[in-house]
């Protein structure tokens, strides 16, 4: 399982595939106040990248990987003005 | 090169040539349903064939060949010369490609752009659909597009924007990548954002929304709505290479280095820098930048350096430094201190254009060479036609602004600025009367027909004529989009199976006749007494026999096929049967370069097929058994060819379970295939053999893989069809191997003549094992059977006549010997008593057919050299 649900944190460990995107959603949709932890994450696909861009939720931790980490902090971050 | 991409390129050729084909005669006949169905067909069956490999490129225009000919068909879209046209280019174009497949083996990215514009101009021909995605292409080359809005390039931090410019100003080109991926691209197995991901050098990355962000309820994940936007100093070609899949949905443009001059910080502050500001444009206007620069670092000194002043103060001494006959640019960034608003440069440079050509006043032959000035004027020709069109049409805006774009475009280019501004305003014009009018106007005003700085270039053109037209050609062979400019005849001939075995044939009457020519020499010297003629034959015959033999070689060759044809299906098939059966087997495939004749490899398929089924079935354990015997789990199954001299071995060894040949001796006395006596004679080897029995079937339970009873004697009765010998060797508990012992080619038998009776029959010389006389003395008989001692072997002998049924017993030569031929039948000698024995020839095996064909016994009869006819035995079916 690429993201391990908590209460109210969704922890995303390696890759994170296309499949989990509808898995994602529901489970931001379900929660409020919910936060994810992308530290362990090493790719992510843009299924799963455009549900947290129209959902955003806080984000408990950034990725290790440094390119994932720009590339998601350009897209969460601009997009939370919004 | 592998095989699989060989046979592609001599296909692709042919392809190509019958769709240009098809094409031409569509032309004389353009209503024909059937040929428009078959150049579908071809286009298809194409684009499904590159798709195999990495050429996306041609499966891209083939595609949209293939989308353009499929409204054809179903009349959306009437068939013309135009459309004709662009698939002939588009044709030639992967022409090309497959041309440069067969040199290096795979295609450039560098052909990507060509590509899309192809796909396009033919999509374009579908309909509306198409027109608007055209439009879109096109605008988006215009220049408005050109110089996007990067506002939010603020967020990067100024320190790294100033190193930016500097590093732009010095060469690092910026490119700005904008990825907008298609909705349904998830379905397509592509990832935009690790695409993105992979861009190099990326300094600055932005991800947003296409259309915002729907009601969170209806959002669906899996339709993409998100664009990418990345600033990189990559190549351009590292950025074509990585979005070569998907060129259509990618930009990428050069990013002008004052697009990076942006100014940020506190805008406290306000007019009462108005004094500087006017210091500033003095100084400018003076040409003092030693001036301009004292000062503007006097006042940045007594800024605080979070102000938003201080920022662009700094910028401007960047780009007084860096960039200082950017009057235009300078002059923005000073009057920019006045609104305290970053300057809009995607609307200054155009000014700055302006303002930089005013000084020169460019003429077009100045700043476009001669080739340029003609496509310029064949560009303002082509809008002129649009213009032209009727205005009542649904595409009509996208028309109007696709022509504004262009003529802004290609003005820009050509240095003349002055019509620019009146011509967006004849756009909105135009778009708010629904009429092309004032556009038109405008072309009339701004770039009137045979204007006169055109004509005189028209004439330099026509002096320099023909020197052109040499460049042209040139040009044209360069892309090879000529089909007639350079012409590669495929290298691979499609050749009727049917001609080759024609070609087999006389091939072996050649041989025979020429196996004529040693009994004329012997006639020459016999009867006619003639030795000098009789040794010159011989000599001829030498001759003639060398080229007969590699003429038949080369024939052979043309035959021969490698096994791996047959050998390609067993991954699959051992992999879905092993899945099946809950097994794990590892298959090893060796020789598969073995070449062995069509004939002989296309009879082996079924036979192999079922031995490997058997071995999966029966031979390899399921891995709790295999662990148990302390074996690795996954079983292993080996195929493996080998050439020995003139005869190809497959042998199909595994190391399961083996074959107790207790089993199979048990089993075959049950079902009554052997009697208690041979039961106890019977050894393990012979036990082994009796799987190759009819009807013999150890498995007492019939899966759908194995153990219908059509067993290992079909396979042994297809090898021996083809002149084969099947052999089984296994070991309880280590494995079994199966060996195939083939005939490198079935065209050419040799056989031992021997006479009896006075006849002379032939047998196949691969069945003999040795030839002896025997002493009348010698033999014994047992069980009245005649038999005798050979080598420690017990071998029984038969008598040829008994076996022909004739009625003479088998003479004996001076010495009261009896000739012995020993063949080996299923691994048993047997000795055959003939007469005599004569020479050993080449013959071709004619099979034989009608009444006789039914008669068993004869393999065949052949033409021997002197014409007469050699009945060739089969002793297996004899004995």
């Amino acid at each position: 399982m690429a993201i391990i649900y908590q209460k109210k944190l969704a922890v995303f460990q390696g890759t994170v595939t296309v499949e989990e995107a509808d898995g994602l959603l529901e489970w931001l949709l379900l929660s409020t106040n919910s936060r994810v932890n992308l530290g362990e994450c090493l790719n992510l696909h843009s299924a799963n990248l455009q549900v947290l861009m129209a959902v955003k939720p806080t984000i408990a931790a950034w990725p290790k990987d440094a390119n994932l980490c720009v590339w998601l902090k350009a897209a969460l971050n601009t997009n939370q003005g919004e | 090169m592998n095989p699989l991409l060989e046979q592609f390129l001599s296909e692709a050729r042919e392809f190509l040539q019958d769709i240009a084909e098809k094409l031409m005669q569509l032309e004389g006949d353009p209503d024909s349903t059937q040929m428009m169905n078959e150049l579908f067909r071809l286009v298809h069956t194409l684009k499904g064939n590159s798709g195999l490999f990495e050429f996306p490129e041609m499966t891209r225009v083939l595609h949209a060949g293939e989308d353009l000919l499929d409204a054809v068909r179903d009349g959306r879209v009437n068939y013309s010369q135009e459309l004709a046209d662009r698939l002939l280019d588009a044709m030639d174009f992967v022409n090309l490609l497959v041309d440069e497949v067969e040199l290096k083996g795979s295609t450039g990215a560098g052909h990507a752009q060509n590509a899309v514009r192809l796909a396009e101009s033919l999509r374009q021909l579908i309909g509306s659909a198409a027109v608007e995605t055209f439009d879109a292409a096109d605008t988006l080359d215009s220049a408005d597009h050109k110089i996007p809005d990067l506002s939010e390039l603020t967020a990067l931090p100024e320190q790294l924007r100033m190193a930016l410019y500097r590093g732009s100003l010095n060469g690092a080109e910026l490119l700005l990548v904008e990825y907008c991926p298609e909705p349904e691209c998830f379905f397509k197995g592509e990832d935009p954002f690790y695409q993105v991901r992979q861009i190099p050098e990326s300094v600055w990355q932005s991800v947003q929304s296409l259309e915002p962000w729907p009601q969170l309820s209806k959002l669906d994940a899996y339709s993409c709505n998100l664009v990418f936007r990345a600033l990189t100093t990559a190549l351009p070609e590292e950025l074509y290479e990585l979005f070569r899949y998907t060129p259509e949905q990618v930009r990428i443009v050069p990013v002008p280095a004052i697009m990076l001059v942006l100014p940020q910080g506190d805008s406290n502050g306000g007019p009462v820098y108005d004094d500087f500001i006017t210091d500033a444009l003095k100084f400018l206007d003076a040409d003092d930048l030693p001036g301009l620069k004292a000062s503007a670092r006097v006042l940045l000194a007594i800024s605080a350096p979070s102000l938003w002043l201080s920022s662009a103060l700094s910028w401007l001494l960047l780009v007084l430094e860096l960039d200082p006959d950017n009057r235009a640019a300078q002059r923005t960034l000073i009057a920019s201190l006045h609104t305290l608003t970053a300057p809009l440069w995607s609307t200054v440079i155009t000014t700055i254009d302006t303002v930089n050509e005013d000084d020169s006043k460019p003429q077009l032959s100045t700043t476009l060479c001669i080739d340029e000035t003609q496509d310029f004027d064949a560009i303002l020709q082509a809008q002129r036609e649009i213009l032209a069109q009727p205005d009542s049409d649904l595409w009509l805006n996208g028309r109007l602004t696709g022509v504004a774009s262009t003529l802004a475009a290609c003005h820009r280019i050509a240095g003349l600025t002055d019509g620019l501004p009146v011509l967006s305003e004849a756009l909105a014009e135009a778009l708010a009367q629904a009429s092309a009018s004032p556009l038109r106007s405008w072309l009339e005003d701004y770039a009137p027909q045979q204007a006169e700085v055109p004509s005189a270039a028209m004439q330099l053109v026509e002096a320099a004529e023909p020197a052109n037209e040499a460049v042209e050609e040139e040009s044209k062979v360069q892309l090879g989009r000529r089909t007639e400019d350079i012409y590669t005849g495929p290298k691979t001939l499609k050749v009727d199976q049917e001609k080759i075995d024609l070609l087999m044939g006389l091939i072996g009457e050649m041989v025979v006749a020429k196996n004529s020519l040693p009994y004329l020499a012997v006639k020459a010297e016999t009867q006619y007494g003639v030795r000098e003629l009789s040794r010159e034959i011989k000599s001829q015959y030498a001759v003639i026999n060398r080229i007969a033999e590699e003429m038949q070689d080369a024939i052979m060759q043309v035959r021969m096929m490698p096994v791996s044809f047959i050998f390609q299906r067993f991954p699959r098939l051992v992999r879905d049967t092993s899945r099946k059966l809950g097994k794990e087997v590892n298959l090893f495939l060796e020789g598969e370069t073995t070449e062995i004749d069509k004939n002989i490899v296309e009879a082996l398929s079924d036979p192999l097929i079922h031995i490997v089924r058997n071995s999966l079935d029966h031979g390899i354990e399921l891995p709790e058994v295999r662990r148990a015997a302390g074996k690795p789990e996954a079983g292993r199954l080996t195929i493996r060819a080998t050439q020995e001299s003139d005869r190809v071995y497959i042998d199909i060894s595994d190391d399961g379970k083996g074959i107790d040949p207790k089993v199979i001796k048990d089993k075959a006395y049950e079902k009554g295939l052997i009697d208690e006596a041979t039961l106890e004679r019977l050894t393990d080897q012979e036990a082994l053999n009796l799987v190759f029995a009819a009807g013999f079937s150890t498995v007492e339970v019939i899966s759908d893989l194995s153990g219908r009873g059509v067993g290992m004697d079909v396979v042994r009765n297809a090898v021996e069809k083809v002149n084969g010998t099947v052999s089984l060797e296994s070991e309880a508990g280590k494995g079994t191997r199966i060996r195939l012992s083939l005939p490198l080619s079935m065209a050419v038998t040799n056989v031992i003549i021997v006479e009896s009776d006075n006849q002379l029959f032939g047998i196949p010389m691969d069945m003999v094992v040795e030839t002896v006389r025997i002493p009348r003395s010698a033999i014994h008989t047992i069980k009245r059977r005649q038999t005798t001692v050979l080598r420690n072997r017990i071998v029984p002998l038969l008598a040829l006549n008994d076996l022909l049924a004739l009625d003479a017993e088998p003479r004996t030569n001076e010495d009261d010997m009896l000739a012995t031929l020993v063949v080996r039948i299923n691994d048993e000698h047997i000795g055959i008593l003939v007469d005599d024995f004569r020479e050993t020839v080449d013959i071709i095996l004619k099979p034989m057919v009608g009444i006789i064909g039914g008669l068993g016994g004869y393999a065949g009869s052949a033409l021997l050299g002197d014409g007469s006819v050699l009945m060739v035995l089969n002793p297996k079916e004899l004995v």
